[in-house]
């Protein structure tokens, strides 16, 4: 028996795929073994065909492992009792594309045993939350794609889940809806709900997960806290207030003093994420009331989630104001400090900004050119340099390794 | 003024499918009505006499067999129905809704309206009996056929692409068992296509009602108003009835004449091992025995008894019978003569009941017709009060020898209730077929792929209906097959043996089809429906399922099967 605070716990767990003949065609988890504890988002990483999918597909009982066990508190996957406290948002909408949201949240409330105010009750939050108020009566079919993933969220949520498992949730999704998504889990997890999250979308894991397992080929590659296995500990990252070039360029000297003519120095300044700036546009839209015909700003967690436990409901106000900071803070300040009329410039060079600079494959470039004695000053970043703000830098910018 | 059509159309949409659970339960509680009504009459005639009733199972066990299979399998189903209801319920809810959605119900009652108002304007001999028959047989056979097709089609369709769509991967994590999700899918097509069956049926019983009007004789012609009269009375008669047929005993000493020439060909080695030539044999030398014994010779007379009818001083009671000629005439000259058994005091205070004729029926002129069902009427009260009949066909052709179809032989049909519980009988076999191709239905769903599954239940659905002929190949032409090499017999015992095995397990519709009594204006009895019910719903359907389930709960649900 795993401990009472294991949630989830994955035993060696290997799957052969085979073919008509009995013939191994697909290995797609081998001995793959891991656990999640109550309260941490818990993120299965790894490139596309690592067998995320296969993982999440077999923890919940929909394929057998060929070796291994899964136990889902303390149960099997394919257990009723445990089906009563797991909610699943797959990798892509899988609906029934005739019915409408509110009937979708009706019929899974329904598989609850859920009374019949409750389901209307929470019907009603949950699309509230998910910003599908003006398309709650169009069948789920019409829905585009990132809409389609909203009522997979919220059908997920129907039952207030212990666990909820996560597949590719921000994929197809608009930058508004990934930051809600975010900002939910983080609202969750505070809740006191264990989340698994499974993603290739690297900035989305490092924003909300605790610890994260990367996949490889089926095989675990790295299991730890998020924070430990991102820590490079062979490099330091300075930051500071906008300095003059002289002073750049004593700092670059004493940096070469300290670490021999051949360390690779990295100067920029940090641009804003292209990810603030579009919520900051959008925030601007809804605040003219602009109609849409798709989704909406959702609001923040459904008030019936974290059930009937008085701590949470207690805690859920400050949540609720927790959840919503990060969205407004980004938004509030750039627009005081730029006047409009510049608004389209600034777009242009952000733009420019967050595509140009370092995208993971010319990292790993950069990466081995550092074993070139070269020093390399970007100096054309730092003419360009308009803006500056106390943005951190994207995070997945970094090296990993 | 669009959105508010627009919001209440969805309002009621919401709500179609309780409101097609009501009209299902409530066009099932006749059935219940019947049922309960066929044990007190089952008690009560076993009360009455219980060594009577037993001799009478024996002969005859299956009413009370079926009766008794439909009541345990019904109350099995409505037991798992009843603690499951809320899962089973949320499934058969949403499986309807999409259905509706989807229009299905829509195009099949446009369907339905279109075909069945066309067809009181079809040709027909112009009399208004056949005209009433063809509406009534077209419209539920066109009932039927859709509805069968819709029954196969959602329930193959909404297992395969729920799997191949992936959204069981959802339904599939939410605290439901798989099996009641089978069950709630079953559910769902049975409730639908019989609500809607009976909805249908309603319909076409109006269409009957009003084409069954009484002629207008004040407008007619004196001649025409008579022929109209005539034709209108043989419809209420012989169409919109219930009548019972008793078929005449078989003359005593049949099974002892059988007996004793299977011993002459078990001593001449000749007898066949296999049963199932065995039994053919048997029918075989019976027929021939019953033909030989019942042949009226010219000036000759033959005896037929009923019993089991109903004595009345009112009405008409039907006689067919169905005979050969030994010319080529294609008519025997000949009367029926009704006989009455009287109470003759004999000497020394002894009783006697010879037969006496009370009547005669006389022939048409161009003497009875052979080689196909004739039909006359003689008046109820020649009913013995007993329930006793007796007739007799007295030969009065000079040259011709006539002989019985052992199989038809004669037949007394009598009125015994009014049309529309025989209709709403017929209605409830045609729900077990309904019943049933949804079970099979599902059942291929969760075995195969969609196309495959499709065409599997499809095809059982036609063997179905043909499948009476499909058997005969297997029955063996009597003697002549006995001499077979041991190797053809074996081949021949595997091959009777699968694809006879197959054919039990598959529904006979052409079998249980009710349509050809009910527009005979025959009785489709009780017996026939929990027949129908106990062998398509309760053990054919529910085995179905049953495999259905089994496969399904074991199935990788994320597994694509190509």
């Amino acid at each position: 028996m795993p401990p009472a605070d294991t949630v989830l716990e994955v035993i060696e767990l290997t799957k052969v795929f085979r073919d008509f003949w009995g013939r191994e065609s697909v290995k797609a988890l081998d001995g793959l073994s891991f656990d999640v504890k109550r309260g941490e988002v818990f993120g299965l990483l790894g490139p596309n065909g690592s067998g995320k999918t296969t993982a999440v597909r077999i923890i919940l009982g929909l394929l057998f492992p060929t070796r291994g066990a899964v136990s889902l508190f303390g149960r099997s996957p394919s257990s009723v009792e445990v089906k009563k406290r797991v909610g699943y948002m797959p990798e892509e909408s899988h609906l029934y594309s005739y019915l409408n949201a509110e009937e979708t949240l009706d019929f899974f409330g329904r598989l609850f045993r859920l009374p019949g105010a409750e389901r209307g009750r929470r019907a009603d939050a949950l699309i509230e939350m998910v910003g599908l108020q003006r398309a709650r009566k169009r069948p789920i079919g019409q829905y585009s794609k990132g809409m389609a993933r909203r009522i997979g969220l919220a059908q997920s949520l129907i039952n207030d889940p212990d666990l909820l498992i996560l597949d590719e949730p921000t994929t197809g999704l608009d930058p508004i809806g990934t930051r809600e998504i975010k900002d939910l889990i983080i609202s969750l997890r505070d809740m006191g709900k264990t989340i698994l999250l499974c993603s290739h979308l690297l900035a989305d894991v490092e924003e909300v997960c605790d610890r994260i397992c990367i996949l490889y080929g089926g095989r675990q590659r790295a299991l730890g806290p998020v924070d430990q296995l991102l820590v490079a500990t062979d490099v330091t990252q300075i930051k500071a207030p906008r300095l003059a070039e002289d002073a750049l360029r004593r700092i670059l000297d004493i940096i070469r003093e300290s670490t021999g003519q051949d360390g690779p120095v990295e100067v920029s300044s940090p641009a804003r994420p292209l990810e603030d700036y579009f919520l900051q546009v959008v925030d601007e839209a809804q605040r003219e009331r602009l109609a849409t015909a798709g989704a909406e700003r959702g609001t923040p967690a459904a008030a019936f989630l974290g059930g009937g436990r008085p701590q949470a409901e207690a805690v859920l106000g400050e949540l609720v104001q927790a959840a919503q900071r990060p969205l407004e803070a980004p938004t509030a300040e750039p627009v005081a400090a730029i006047p409009q009329q510049q608004d389209a410039a600034l777009l242009a060079e952000l733009v420019r900004q967050a595509t140009a600079p370092e995208p993971p494959a010319k990292t790993a470039k950069e990466a081995a050119a550092a074993a070139a004695p070269e020093t390399h000053i970007r100096r054309s970043v730092l003419d360009e340099l308009t803006v500056d703000t106390d943005q951190p830098r994207k995070a997945d910018e970094k090296p990993n390794r | 003024m669009r959105s508010r059509i627009a919001n209440l159309w969805r309002w009621v949409l919401q709500r179609v499918p309780e409101a097609l659970l009501l009209v299902f339960v409530l066009s099932l509680a006749p059935l219940v009505a019947l049922a309960v009504l066929e044990v007190y009459g089952q008690g009560m005639r076993f009360l009455a006499s219980p060594a009577g009733y037993y001799e009478a199972t024996r002969h005859d066990p299956w009413p009370a067999l079926a009766t008794a299979a439909a009541f345990l399998g019904t109350g099995v189903a409505a037991f798992i129905l009843w603690r499951n209801w809320l899962h089973v319920w949320a499934v058969a809810r949403k499986m309807i809704l999409e259905a509706l959605h989807r229009k299905i119900v829509l195009v099949l009652l446009i369907f339905f309206v279109v075909l069945t108002a066309s067809l009181p304007f079809l040709k027909t001999e112009g009399s208004i009996k056949s005209r009433v028959q063809l509406v009534m047989s077209y419209s539920l056979v066109l009932a039927m056929v859709l509805l069968s097709l819709v029954a196969i089609f959602l329930s193959v369709a909404s297992i395969c692409s729920e799997i191949e769509h992936k959204q069981v991967h959802v339904t599939d994590t939410k605290p439901l068992r798989r099996w009641q999700f089978l069950l709630g899918k079953w559910f769902g097509v049975v409730v639908l296509c019989s609500a809607v069956l009976f909805v249908m049926a309603g319909a076409s019983y109006g269409l009957v009602v009003a084409l069954a009007r009484p002629p207008d004789e004040a407008r007619m012609d004196p001649r025409d108003a008579a022929k109209a009269r005539q034709d209108y009375a043989s419809l209420m008669e012989e169409v919109l009835v219930a009548r019972r047929t008793v078929r005449s005993l078989v003359p005593p000493g049949i099974e002892e004449a059988v007996q004793e020439r299977v011993k002459e060909l078990e001593a001449q080695g000749k007898y066949p091992w296999e049963p199932g030539i065995r039994s053919r044999v048997r029918k075989g030398l019976a027929d021939a025995e019953l033909a030989a014994r019942t042949a009226v010779p010219p000036g000759g007379m033959q005896v037929w008894k009923f019993e089991g009818l109903r004595p009345g001083r009112e009405g008409q009671c039907f006689v067919r019978f169905k005979a050969y000629g030994s010319t080529f005439e294609g008519s025997v000259a000949g009367r029926w003569i009704v006989l009455q058994q009287q109470r003759v005091e004999a000497s020394r205070g002894e009783s006697q009941y010879p037969l006496v004729p009370v009547a005669v029926v006389v022939p048409p002129p161009t003497g009875w017709q052979t080689e196909v069902r004739r039909e006359f009427t003689i008046p109820t009260r020649f009913v013995q009060p007993e329930g006793t009949l007796f007739l007799a066909f007295e030969n009065l052709d000079q040259r011709a020898t006539l002989t019985f179809d052992p199989e038809v032989r004669v037949e007394v049909m009598q009125k015994e209730q009014a049309f529309l519980p025989n209709y709403y009988r017929a209605v409830v076999v045609l729900l077990c077929h309904i019943a049933l191709l949804a079970a099979l239905g599902l059942m291929a769903g969760s075995l195969f792929s969609f196309p495959v599954a499709a065409f599997t239940v499809v095809f059982i659905f036609i063997v179905g209906l043909v499948g009476v002929w499909f058997a005969s190949f297997l029955e063996p032409h009597a003697l002549e097959e006995m001499n077979y090499t041991l190797t053809q017999q074996v081949l021949r015992m595997v091959w009777r043996g699968f694809v006879g095995g197959l054919l039990a397990l598959m529904p006979h519709f052409g079998k249980y089809n009710p349509l050809g009594d009910l527009t005979d204006g025959k009785m489709v009895t009780w017996a026939s429906v929990a027949y129908a019910w106990a062998v398509m719903v309760c053990i054919k359907g529910g085995l179905a399922l049953l495999v259905g389930m089994f496969v399904y709960a074991r199935r990788e649900l994320a597994r694509v099967i190509v």
